[in-house]
């Protein structure tokens, strides 16, 4: 029993490392060829994991060139658009210019259910709302609403506006972040003494962030929220 | 993309030498036996049953100091059964059971070639 038990730890790690060396997409949208190899992984680990009369090795030898295979074809596919299209396929549309495509639809055996399903999922609710739709290569489905529904921007109001990236999360849990610090360029005894003017310690803040405009928010361990601008935006260089 | 290129390489040349290497033990271990199960073939036939009956003997303690690393590369059941038959065949040997003997030193013979073959990068193996 405690066999079973060491083994499938073993394979789990193994797998979790070739799952994390394969990159982000396999744990998000899959393109086809993931999909078969994802289903593949489970297959192949479950039995030396649950029978001891088979090697580790049977499991994880053949994983090992599930992981060669498919490195190459993500490698090949990032130098030829000829090979992306073949294995994972084109994006098609299915709604153009408000017309709904039914030679498409029909092409890829989809369904208004289906389509109306995935606009749902985007929220979209009146299919005449919708300007463009697009079923993805990976078989989820992208709408965009007309553009006289869509909500205000500020480019249509002529209106200025600055950058806005990322925020940097300078403390999380009370530990603060020492990537984050340098890549927004701050030292820890910076953090400390903006910290300091509100009388608190990093231990004593559960999340500390930075915006592109130089505000930092602070939520200390009682849940006490306090914003306030520890940089102007000039200063700000990330 | 060089990261993965590397990590894909350094995979598939580790994959290949355990690949390499599992094959060279099998072969070793398989040729071994069959070499000292044909001597104590020869041996039963030529009478010399306490000869043969040592040459079994050893050939269990090979089979013995080889069996924690096949295990780790092939199925238990068939590496048992190997171990199986060469206790039996030294049971029968001792005992003198002709027929049992010669049967069970012939099967194993077959269990061997089976490992083996398993092993062998064949087109029967792939399809």
């Amino acid at each position: 029993m405690l066999t079973l038990f060491i083994r499938a730890i073993i394979l789990y790690i193994a797998l979790v490392a070739f799952t994390r060396a394969m990159g982000k997409r396999q744990l998000g949208q899959f393109q086809p060829y993931e999909f078969v190899m994802t289903m593949l992984i489970a297959n192949l680990v479950s039995v030396p994991m649950s029978d001891v009369s088979t090697p580790l090795l049977h499991g994880i030898l053949p994983v090992a060139a599930l992981f060669v295979v498919h490195s190459l074809i993500t490698l090949t596919s990032l130098r030829s658009d000829a090979l992306r299209s073949f294995l994972s396929g084109k994006p098609s549309v299915i709604v153009e210019r408000g017309v709904w495509q039914q030679d498409e639809m029909k092409r890829l055996c989809l369904t208004l259910a289906d389509a109306l399903e995935g606009m749902h999922a985007v929220g979209i609710l009146d299919p005449a709302d919708v300007e463009t739709a697009i079923v993805e290569a990976n078989g989820s489905i992208s709408a965009f609403p007309r553009a006289a529904l869509r909500p205000v921007t500020p480019d249509d109001l002529d209106m200025e506006t600055s950058y806005q990236g990322p925020p940097v999360i300078l403390i999380m849990d009370g530990r603060p972040q020492p990537g984050s610090l340098q890549a927004a360029r701050l030292t820890g005894d910076w953090l400390a003494g903006a910290l300091a003017a509100h009388s608190l310690t990093a231990k004593d803040v559960f999340i500390c962030s930075l915006d592109t405009q130089g505000f930092m928010t602070i939520q200390d361990r009682r849940g006490a929220v306090v914003r306030f601008q520890a940089l102007q935006p000039e200063e700000v260089n990330w | 993309m060089k990261k993965r290129f590397v990590s894909m390489l350094v995979v598939l040349t580790l994959s290949l030498a355990i690949c390499l290497g599992s094959f060279l033990v099998m072969r070793h271990v398989a040729e071994e036996i069959e070499a000292m199960r044909t001597e104590v073939l020869r041996m039963a036939d030529a009478g010399e049953t306490e000869r043969a009956g040592e040459r079994i003997t050893q050939m269990a303690e090979m089979w013995e100091r080889h069996e924690p690393l096949l295990e780790a590369i092939s199925p238990h059941e068939t590496l048992h059964a190997v171990t199986e038959l060469i206790v039996e065949a030294d049971a029968d040997l001792a005992a003198w059971d002709r027929d049992d003997f010669y049967r069970a030193m012939n099967l194993l013979g077959v269990a061997i070639e089976h490992l083996y073959l398993e092993e062998r990068l064949r087109l029967e193996n792939i399809f």
